[in-house]
């Protein structure tokens, strides 16, 4: 159990700090001292547009960081608070808070009873005073309780998320939110305190793993909003594993279906979300991407992998890939509605546990690969445009296979087709 | 002479009434032992079954990070446990019957040495089952591991870790029982040793060229990391 502070030890920082309407926070390890000069020139961006804004930065406390910053600190209306990151469950991946961070910002949170808070991400690439303007304005002015922020993305970046974690979270919650999984993000207060406890208590007895700001805002109807904003956090997949990051972040989310199943199960389509602001510039257009060593992977998990996949997968849907793997490179498509009902039945194999969760989500990197070389043919230099009307069709194809997982989640023996 | 005969034949029938007229109550002190512990068994496991359900046995494992539910994949925890408790109760039951089988006759040197060899069957049957699952959940995350690497020899892999496992867990079921325990030594020595050979012969000389292809294939790999880097995932 990590360490929380006492609520004595909280009231007295308030006491002494005074309490602040907006509070930034960083969930994971960060350079100190790079955090204190862009913390001071993002609060001085910010002063200039709000008068009299009390800000607090909190970020975690490593061993061996400089000493504390709120001690070196000296301009009106910013104090930095650091907290202790505990031993508790580690985070999926790098880039987003574990769970006990997030209580630990939640604590801090209460304590100098901020209105709004916003994640940013350890890099620091969405700490400046333009982009956490825009995150938190929705929410400081009480017209929305979740802001998510929308990336500029190319039509080859971001690749698990447009095949897998947006038009799944759209499908389940019914809320079109386009970057579900952002390490950069605001809340309201309440938001915060209810994501801080299904992290402590867990959702229908299942303790997340995972903060899911985009689900939550979906879970309790909260009102959600999406900003454009000029951000990339191009180091954060340096030395990282794609088989290590899928598992982390879809066994995240299916657990996350476990315990909301009694909710997603009863949404039909989706609804937009409002984007606001004008889209950042797009990052310059890549190369055509050579999909053969893409084909290979996918074959090579076809060849060896189909006792795995047959515990996790239907007859029809094993049929259909066996046939994949004799076309042609130039002819290879994997069908929307063929990936959702994959997508859909690891997710029923995860809930099963019909063979090791470690094992299920590792069969699916050869799939995801497959469908990334399928994605790359089609769209190739299509632009844009193109791109996101793919997408837009997959998402689609999510909603639509929807009535086939809930068939499978409901009657698992019953109906297999 | 028949008279002789006969009284011979008397004296044999005799004595077989009387061996079985001295099993009989063994067998039947046995049987009795291992239905009342049966029916133990039963109620304890549905007990215990109960008590698991109560207590939301198998949702507080989800909920924690336990690696139980990694190896019980199919069947729930809760039932997994139920089980274990049936069968020890089981197991219990047949050794107080072979007590009760060896009080009751007066033979008692087979039941002695059965029931003090019973703990070691025990044993090498726990060794077996666990040895078989170890070598399919390595075999299977060597597989997928493998496979994720692009390594084209996936399947061989595999299959040798598992075989490697099984073969270990051959040598020390036999080991357990204490069968041949000399030559079972010997034997795994050079059937593991064997194996080992094998391999290095089989990619030294057998599967040089297909080693060479591999190699060569691993070196040319620039273009694919570039379309790695021209891609992103996350």
């Amino acid at each position: 159990m990590e360490r929380m502070q006492a609520p004595e030890e909280l009231l007295d920082k308030k006491e002494r700090g005074g309490a602040a309407d907006l509070l930034i926070a960083v969930t994971s390890p960060v350079d100190a001292e790079k955090l204190a000069g862009m913390g001071r020139s993002t609060f001085e961006e910010l002063g200039s547009t709000t008068s009299g804004l009390r800000c607090v930065v909190a970020y975690p406390q490593s061993a061996g960081a400089p000493a504390e910053l709120a001690m070196r600190d000296e301009t009106p209306g910013l104090r930095f608070e650091p907290y202790t990151l505990s031993d508790g469950p580690p985070s999926v991946v790098p880039w987003l808070g574990s769970p006990a961070a997030f209580r630990a910002v939640e604590s801090i949170s209460s304590a100098v009873g901020a209105t709004a808070c916003v994640i940013v991400s350890p890099d620091l690439a969405a700490m400046d005073g333009a982009t956490i303007q825009m995150l938190v304005d929705p929410v400081l002015q009480g017209r929305s309780d979740v802001c998510m922020p929308v990336y500029p993305s190319g039509p080859f970046d971001d690749l698990l998320n447009k095949s897998i974690l947006s038009p799944l979270t759209r499908s389940l919650y019914g809320r079109r939110i386009l970057f579900p999984v952002a390490p950069d993000f605001a809340l309201s207060a309440h938001v915060l305190s209810a994501l801080a406890d299904a992290t402590q208590y867990g959702i229908a007895g299942r303790r997340q793993e995972m903060v899911w700001p985009a689900v939550e805002a979906s879970r309790v109807e909260n009102r959600a909003t999406q900003v454009h904003v000029a951000v990339r956090h191009e180091a954060q997949h340096e030395g990282l594993d794609l088989t290590t990051v899928l598992g982390g972040l879809l066994g995240a989310l299916f657990g996350e279906m476990e315990g909301n199943a009694s909710i997603w199960q009863r949404i039909r389509g989706s609804v937009a979300v409002p984007v606001m602001g004008t889209p950042a510039a797009m990052p310059a257009p890549r190369e055509p991407v050579e999909v053969r060593p893409l084909l290979d992977s996918f074959r090579l998990g076809a060849l060896n992998l189909p006792e795995v996949w047959s515990i996790i997968l239907p007859p029809v849907t094993l049929l259909e890939l066996k046939h994949l793997t004799r076309l042609a490179p130039e002819q290879f498509r994997i069908p929307d509605a063929l990936w959702a009902r994959i997508v859909y039945d690891f997710a029923l194999a995860y809930r099963l546990h019909s063979i090791s969760r470690s094992h299920i989500l590792g069969a699916l990197t050869p799939l995801y690969l497959g469908w990334v070389a399928s994605y790359i043919l089609e769209v190739g230099n299509a632009g844009q445009a193109a791109a996101e009307a793919r997408l837009e069709s997959l998402a689609q194809a999510f909603e639509a296979g929807k009535p086939y997982l809930l068939s499978r989640w409901r009657w698992p023996d019953r109906f297999n087709p | 002479m028949w008279n002789q005969i006969e009284q011979s034949l008397h004296q044999s029938v005799e004595r077989v009434f009387t061996k079985v007229a001295m099993v009989v109550p063994g067998i039947l002190a046995f049987v009795l032992a291992l239905l009342v512990f049966l029916a133990i068994a039963w109620l304890a496991a549905y007990l215990i079954r109960w008590i698991l359900t109560a207590a939301r046995f198998d949702d507080r494992l989800r909920a924690g990070t336990s690696r139980m539910i990694e190896w019980s994949p199919t069947q729930t925890p809760t039932l997994l446990v139920s089980r274990i408790v049936f069968w020890a109760f089981v197991l219990a039951g047949v050794m107080v019957g072979l007590s009760a089988f060896e009080a009751a006759s007066a033979e008692s040197l087979f039941a002695g040495y059965l029931l003090s060899y019973l703990p070691r069957i025990v044993g090498a049957v726990l060794i077996l089952l666990v040895g078989n699952v170890v070598a399919r959940f390595v075999s299977r995350s060597v597989l997928i591991g493998a496979v994720n690497m692009n390594l084209q020899y996936a399947r061989l892999l595999a299959s040798g870790i598992k075989w490697l496992v099984l073969v270990l867990t051959g040598a020390m079921v036999l080991d357990h029982l204490s069968i041949a325990g000399g030559i079972v030594d010997l034997a795994f020595g050079i059937l593991f040793g064997g194996i080992v050979l094998a391999l290095a012969l089989a990619v030294g000389l057998g599967s040089r060229d297909l080693v060479s292809r591999s190699l060569e294939r691993e070196v040319a790999r620039p273009p694919e990391s570039a379309t790695e880097e021209k891609l992103h995932h996350f």
